[in-house]
Parts: structure tokens; C-alpha cells; sequence
């Protein structure tokens, strides 16, 4: 399934962009960014993050307060929305559900008037390329969401628009057609080549679609990169909990007086040495350590330098493939991750080893990355 | 008669001594001009006990809750709590504390006030003082992270905030039974993953059932003792999460279950001195005797659907077909891959179908390559061709009838 539609695509930049509402706050503060062609770029954040706030400048839809916008290297910040070329999938739609699939894909093409010709040409190969062939002449609103989704994709695209903004396609579907509809994004967005910019509160839905993902929180671009970069290499505190579900494990470390490194939660065990790399002495006198529940393990590995903090499994989630037992040491409370059916029951007391390899090292004042996994490895 | 009824309660049995105890519907029966029937729906919730009902949407779930709170009346069944026929009685003689789905809250009162509203109730008259109401109401506030809204009014609230004091109302209460009704699915999935653990690990401290709504399958696997899956108005199958997910009762529920959920795919077998198989309509292809002995007698026509989870199934280079060891292959080709941090969902098409395989994370497989999709034959399942239920274990292979040996030429 190649693209039929003739689609050029646009490189976007953001050069220093910044959004006030009252001149005092910034709900986007100088955010550079870069959405090269034919990438889909995931703006990622919690609510408030000024992800919203981006997208809008980015569509035209909202001035830029300080800052420029290039598409393909020319300045559209003064631009009004038509005059980008941008098209919207909009969380809810906003198709006409009384028209068919066929007309709601025509419709930007009748408002500029294009030949029958044309709009017969173009909205088949939208409906062919979206697997829409078997309601091509359905009423959109008997469909399921996952298919009108499709529909209101198909109608982005007829438009051959420079950049296609994706503001929380899945939101409003259910479980299993939000799973179909990413993987269909995700296929779309490889072989279709479309510069697109997905807006997203949700990091799995972000990691599934997007080749790149920028991570906000309060205005402020936190790391960009791909999902895998984010994953295994989050550059601060809030990317390494914002990303993962369940999410990383923090601990607080302290150094004790004879030297070695302990943990706030568990101070009677003596972390070890780290195999080779960084001196505990380099780092800063408290610094957090993060590790992902799936990377601890409840027997040791061979070979693998760890420590083991033992604990108390007091409840249990299963997830199907996985089990994520909640793990108590002292008043503290953390997540192992295991294939399932895990072995351990709850009331088991387990011995949690954490491998130095995968452990990640945080600065507590910065919250900045200690890249320790790159110094341990 | 039913003035006496709402009154007995009050004297015979104070409202301190709240009757915690188990949960049985019978049969319930509802039929609808619309499409949330219920048939024959039976399920039972212990003390203490959480079970989900999940369930795409239309499958009679908000139906099943309304009917065991009081606010709709079943044609048959019965719903007996701690011993007591319920379907007598209103909707407010039932003590059920049911969260609405679509919130239904007070606009004119603050989140406190919301919340607070049916401890003050008639029906709760005299059980709290003010000062424990506050105990009560704050509890729930700091339980789902809604403490800076607590002096807020509905119409300053997000949807997942007001979904979380709906939430809060009906957890703060005292009642025989939860019935909460997709309870967090308005929430970002952060808090959603989050809360769904600090949720059950409260309730699980209660004397009181709990029955928790939810589409989400896992989900619904995540908060429950016992998960009972409803499609259609009926239950097609109810069990521990592990259980479930183990062994589906049948494609339907195979097709709901996971992250992502089962592949459910057709299978044609064709027998002879080396047995082939065709997955989804794909060319015949090479299938182990002992896998093909295992399936034929099970087929009809010599077809069946094979049921193979996404963590089950492996990605590997093109050209495998060591159909030996357990281990089946057949030829892929990769539609998408999406790559999840800890692990990779690659899709897959193999003949007219896709499939999911949930793989280690770092899979770089090219959009349009050719692969070897691998799965051992211990980890498949097999359907019914034409009812879709899940063919029994170990069943000892019957001699297959002439009609099954003319089918598998």
C-alpha cells in the first residue's frame, strides 16, 4: 500500500517560540523544535504543559507571542490558518454524520470547487488507502469511531496539505479500536510519508505513533527524541516519570559516613561498588536513583552486577502477559514488573535485585540525568 | 407495604450495623426496545470481593449496575444481598453506593459538599458526626489526588476531576455494595494506572463487595479478584484475571482480552504424508504431524480458528519453516511496528488477517518486510470453527469420524 495522493510535505520549525495569555505567565516558553519532513513529532506533556497552546500556534489558529515559525524555511507566524495549509484530525471528528464517507472526504475538495473528475480520483484513493472501500457510500455516523477517525483522516489528506496536526486522534475510542487505529496511524505515517504533529497526553499512544516525541511540562520543552532515546535515556526526572507504565521506580540515596551510598529507603544496605565508570564521589551528594519495574528481577542474573533489596510483595495486578507486584521495604513502596504468571505470591517476602546496567542516576536539585547507565555499562 | 418496608430497616436493623455481605444475581432478564438487553445474567461478589464486568460497549454493563442498584427493574432474576431479595426494595432501602458514569453531580454544591451529601442523607442520619464526615470526605479526597479541589464547584472542574468526585461520593459512603460504573475511565492514563491500584488495595480493606464496570480489559484483569466478561447481554465467561486470560472462553472474549488482545485467526488443515496448513487463507504451508494430529480431530471441514497471543508469537528472518521442537513458523510480511519502550508491537499480515506480536524492545523491522512469524504449538489455542468456543484441554483425541476424514482430504 503506497501513497496515491500527492502529498508534498512541509519541514516545520519553531525558533524560540513563546505563548502569553496575560504577559506575565508563559504558557510556552521559547520552545525550539523541529518537525522534519515526512516525520510524525509527538508533543507529549501532562495537562497545562502548553502542548495545546503549541499546536494552535503551529495551525495558525493562535498568535505567537515572541518567536518565528518557518514551513520549508519561510516565515508563517504572521500567517493566518489558511494561509499554512495545515489540516486538523480533531479528537471528536467533527465530520458530518448524516453525509457519507464519500462526501465527508469530498468536502474540502467541493469547497474549492475541484472538478467531479478530481474529487471522485482523489477521495477513492483516500478511501482505498484507508480501508474505507466497504463504507464508501455509508452514512458516517452508523460507523464505529475507530472508522470515522479513518474518515476524518481521509478528509485531512485529500486537502494535500503541508502538515497534517493530529490533537488526540484516539481519545475518544475504546480500548481495542484505539489499539487498531494507532497501529493504522503508525502504517499511514511510514509508507504515506506525512509530516505530521500528534498531540497527546498519553505517552503510549505518543511512543506507538511518533518517530520522535518532545516531552513538555509547564511550557517548557523538556528532551526531544525518539521513543526508544526517551525510554532508555530520559534526561531528567520528569521525562524518566512521565514516560513508562507503571512508571520508573525513584529512590533517594544518601552518602553514609564510611563512604559507600545508601538508599533513604533502606539505609542498613550498603550499595556496592558500580562495576567500572563513575566514582560515587563525582556525583552530587544526593542524587536519586530511578529503575524500571521490568528491569529488576527476582532471582540474580548470571554475570550481572547487582544488589538486591529485599521486601514484602503486597498486592499483585495482573495484566494479562505481565504481573506487577507491589513490593513494601520499611514504610517504602515499589513496582517489579514480571512475565506471567509471576511465581511470587503476595505476602512472599522476595529478594528485588537491581542490576547496575539497568539503573538510571538523577541529580535531586537539577533533576537532570547523571547518565549513569552509560557510565555503569 | 413498601412504607413498611422503608421504615423496618431503620429499627430492626441501625444503620451502624450496615449489612456487609455477599452478592448473588440470578438470571436477571431485561429486555430493551434498545440494544443493552440483559439475558439470564448471572454473577456473585463476595464479602471483601472485587469483581469487574467488562464488556464492549452495548453489552448491558451500565444495565446490570442500574438493575442491582434499584434504579431499573428486572422482567426475572433475582438479586439477593447479604440474604436479603433486593428486588423489592427501592432503590434507596438497597444501601448501594453506585458512581454514575455520567457523574450526576450537584452543580450548586462545592466537591466537599458533593461528596459529603449522602453521609447527611436520611438514610445515614445519625451515623456520622460532622467532624467524621469530614474524616470520610477527606479520605477519598487525598485517595484520588482531589484535595486542592475539595472548595471547587463542579463547573470549575475538568471531566476527570468531576469524575473522580463522583468517584469520591460513592467511596466515601458506608454502603452494602460498591457498584461503581467505568469509575476512572475519563482520567489520563497516568492517573488511571495509578489510581486503579490504590483503588483496589483501599476496597480490598472493606467488608463490602465491589463491582467495578470498565471496557478496558486490562483494566478490568488489574482491579479484580474475579473478572466477569459480558457480551451482548449475556456473560460469556467468569473467572480469576489469570484464568481468563489463560484460557478464553471462547473468540469473542479472546478477541477483548490482552494488551493487545489475542490474534484469533482461521485455519484450514490439509492432511497427507506431510500435513500443511493454511492461516488465514494464506498458501498452504507446513504444519508439524503432532500439531496437525493434535487440531484435525478438533476441525470442522477441516477448518478451526487458532487463537495466538501477541507475547506468544516471535518475529524472525524471512525463509523459517522448521515446523520441529513445539515450534510452528509461517511466512509474514511486517505491516507496522510501533515501539513501546519495554516491548515492540509489530503487526504482521499473514494471508488476508493481521496479527500482533509482542516483541523485546529494539526490533528494527522494516515496514513491507518479509519475516517468519514463530510461535510454539503449546502456547495456541483452537476454536470452534462455527460456535467460537474454546475447544477443552487434553481432551483425548477422539478416532475422527468419517465426516472429519472426508473434510481433511
Amino acid at each position: 500500500m503506497g501513497l496515491a495522493i500527492n502529498v508534498v510535505m512541509a519541514e516545520i520549525r519553531l525558533n524560540a517560540v513563546t505563548k502569553s495569555y496575560d504577559g506575565r505567565t508563559h504558557a510556552v516558553e521559547r520552545l525550539d523544535l523541529v518537525c522534519r519532513q515526512g516525520e510524525m513529532l509527538a508533543l507529549l506533556g501532562p495537562s497545562g504543559c502548553g502542548k495545546s497552546s503549541t499546536l494552535k500556534m503551529v495551525a495558525g489558529i493562535e498568535s505567537v507571542t515572541a518567536g518565528t515559525i518557518t514551513f520549508d524555511g519561510v516565515d508563517v507566524t504572521r500567517r493566518d490558518s489558511a494561509g499554512r495549509n495545515v489540516a486538523m484530525v480533531f479528537e471528536d471528528y467533527a465530520l458530518y454524520p448524516h453525509l457519507s464517507v464519500f462526501e465527508n472526504i469530498a468536502f474540502p475538495l467541493r469547497v474549492r470547487a475541484a472538478s467531479s473528475a478530481t474529487i471522485a480520483s482523489k477521495v477513492d484513493q483516500a478511501i482505498a488507502l484507508l480501508e474505507l472501500g466497504a463504507f464508501r457510500n455509508r452514512q458516517v455516523r452508523t460507523l464505529s469511531g475507530g472508522a470515522q477517525q479513518r474518515v476524518s483522516i481521509g478528509r485531512a489528506l485529500v486537502r494535500e496539505p503541508a502538515l497534517v496536526m493530529f490533537d488526540e486522534p484516539l481519545s475518544h475510542l475504546d480500548a481495542d479500536q484505539k489499539v487498531l487505529l494507532r497501529t493504522e496511524i503508525r502504517r499511514l505515517q511510514a509508507t504515506a510519508v506525512l509530516t505530521s504533529v500528534l498531540v497527546t497526553h498519553d505517552q503510549t499512544e505518543a511512543m506507538a505513533m511518533a518517530d520522535r516525541i518532545a516531552v513538555m511540562d509547564q511550557g517548557v520543552l523538556q528532551q526531544v527524541g525518539s521513543p526508544r532515546d526517551l525510554y532508555e535515556a530520559p534526561a531528567n526526572l520528569f521525562v524518566a516519570g512521565f514516560i513508562g507504565e507503571s512508571p520508573m521506580n525513584l529512590f533517594d540515596t544518601m552518602p553514609a559516613p564510611d563512604g559507600s551510598i545508601r538508599l533513604a529507603d533502606a539505609p542498613e544496605l550498603r550499595l556496592p561498588e558500580p562495576p567500572t565508570g563513575a566514582r560515587p564521589g563525582a556525583w552530587p551528594a544526593g542524587w536519586v536513583l530511578g529503575v524500571r519495574p521490568e528491569d529488576i528481577t527476582l532471582s540474580p542474573r548470571e554475570e550481572e552486577p547487582a544488589f538486591a533489596l529485599r521486601g514484602t510483595v503486597v498486592d499483585c495486578e495482573c495484566c494479562g502477559d505481565r504481573d506487577v507486584l507491589r513490593v513494601r521495604h520499611g514504610d517504602r513502596h515499589f513496582n517489579v514488573e514480571q512475565a506471567a504468571p509471576s511465581p511470587a505470591r503476595v505476602g512472599d517476602m522476595v529478594d528485588c535485585h537491581l542490576p547496575w546496567s539497568r539503573l538510571h542516576g538523577f541529580d535531586r536539585a537539577t533533576g537532570r540525568s547523571l547518565h549513569l547507565r552509560g557510565a555503569a555499562c | 407495604m413498601l412504607s413498611a418496608l422503608l421504615r423496618l430497616p431503620a429499627v430492626v436493623m441501625p444503620m451502624c450495623m450496615a449489612q456487609a455481605g455477599p452478592l448473588r444475581v440470578e438470571r436477571l432478564t431485561k429486555a430493551y426496545a434498545g440494544a443493552a438487553a440483559l439475558h439470564a445474567v448471572s454473577l456473585d461478589v463476595g464479602e471483601g470481593e472485587i469483581v469487574s464486568v467488562t464488556g464492549p460497549s452495548g453489552a448491558g454493563k451500565s444495565t446490570l449496575g442500574r438493575l442491582v442498584s434499584g434504579l431499573e427493574t428486572a422482567e426475572e432474576g433475582r438479586i439477593v444481598l447479604a440474604g436479603q431479595d433486593l428486588c423489592d426494595l427501592p432503590a434507596r432501602g438497597r444501601r448501594v453506593a453506585h458512581m454514575f458514569e455520567s457523574y450526576a453531580l450537584y452543580p450548586t454544591l462545592t466537591v466537599a459538599g458533593n461528596i459529603a451529601l449522602p453521609l447527611s442523607a436520611p438514610t445515614s442520619l445519625g451515623r456520622w458526626t460532622a467532624a467524621q464526615q469530614l474524616e470520610r470526605v477527606d479520605e477519598v479526597l487525598a485517595l484520588t489526588q482531589m484535595a486542592p479541589y475539595r472548595d471547587r464547584l463542579p463547573s470549575q472542574l475538568s471531566g476527570g476531576q468531576k469524575q473522580r468526585v463522583a468517584l469520591c461520593r460513592a467511596l466515601a459512603q458506608d454502603p452494602s455494595l460498591f457498584v461503581l460504573d467505568e469509575p476512572i475511565g475519563h482520567l489520563d492514563a497516568k492517573l488511571r494506572h495509578l489510581l486503579r491500584g490504590e483503588i483496589r488495595r483501599r476496597q480490598k480493606q472493606r467488608r463490602q463487595g465491589t463491582l467495578w464496570f470498565t471496557p478496558d480489559g486490562i483494566e478490568a484483569m488489574a482491579v479484580a479478584d474475579r473478572m466477569v466478561v459480558l457480551i451482548g447481554g449475556r456473560v460469556q465467561q467468569t473467572g480469576s484475571p489469570a484464568e481468563v486470560f489463560a484460557r478464553p472462553a471462547n473468540v469473542r472474549v479472546a478477541r477483548l482480552i490482552g494488551d493487545p488482545a489475542m490474534n484469533v485467526v482461521p485455519v484450514r488443515l490439509f492432511g497427507g504424508a506431510s500435513p500443511e496448513w493454511s492461516l488465514a487463507n494464506a498458501a498452504p504451508a507446513r504444519v508439524s504431524s503432532s500439531l496437525f494430529d493434535r487440531l484435525a480431530p478438533l476441525a470442522r471441514d477441516g477448518v478451526l480458528q487458532l487463537g495466538l497471543r501477541p507475547a506468544d508469537l516471535q518475529v524472525l528472518p524471512p525463509g523459517l519453516s522448521g515446523n520441529t521442537d513445539g515450534v510452528e513458523c509461517v511466512p509474514a510480511r511486517v505491516y507496522a511496528v510501533e515501539p513501546l519502550g519495554k516491548h515492540t508491537i509489530v503487526t504482521l499480515e499473514v494471508g488476508d488477517q493481521r496479527l500482533r506480536a509482542k516483541v523485546p524492545p529494539g526490533s528494527t523491522w522494516a515496514v513491507g518486510a518479509p519475516v517468519t512469524a514463530s510461535c510454539s504449538a503449546a502456547q495456541l489455542l483452537s476454536f470452534d470453527s462455527v460456535s467460537g468456543e474454546l475447544h477443552r484441554p487434553l481432551s483425548p483425541a477422539p478416532a475422527p469420524d468419517p465426516h472429519h476424514k472426508e473434510a481433511l482430504q
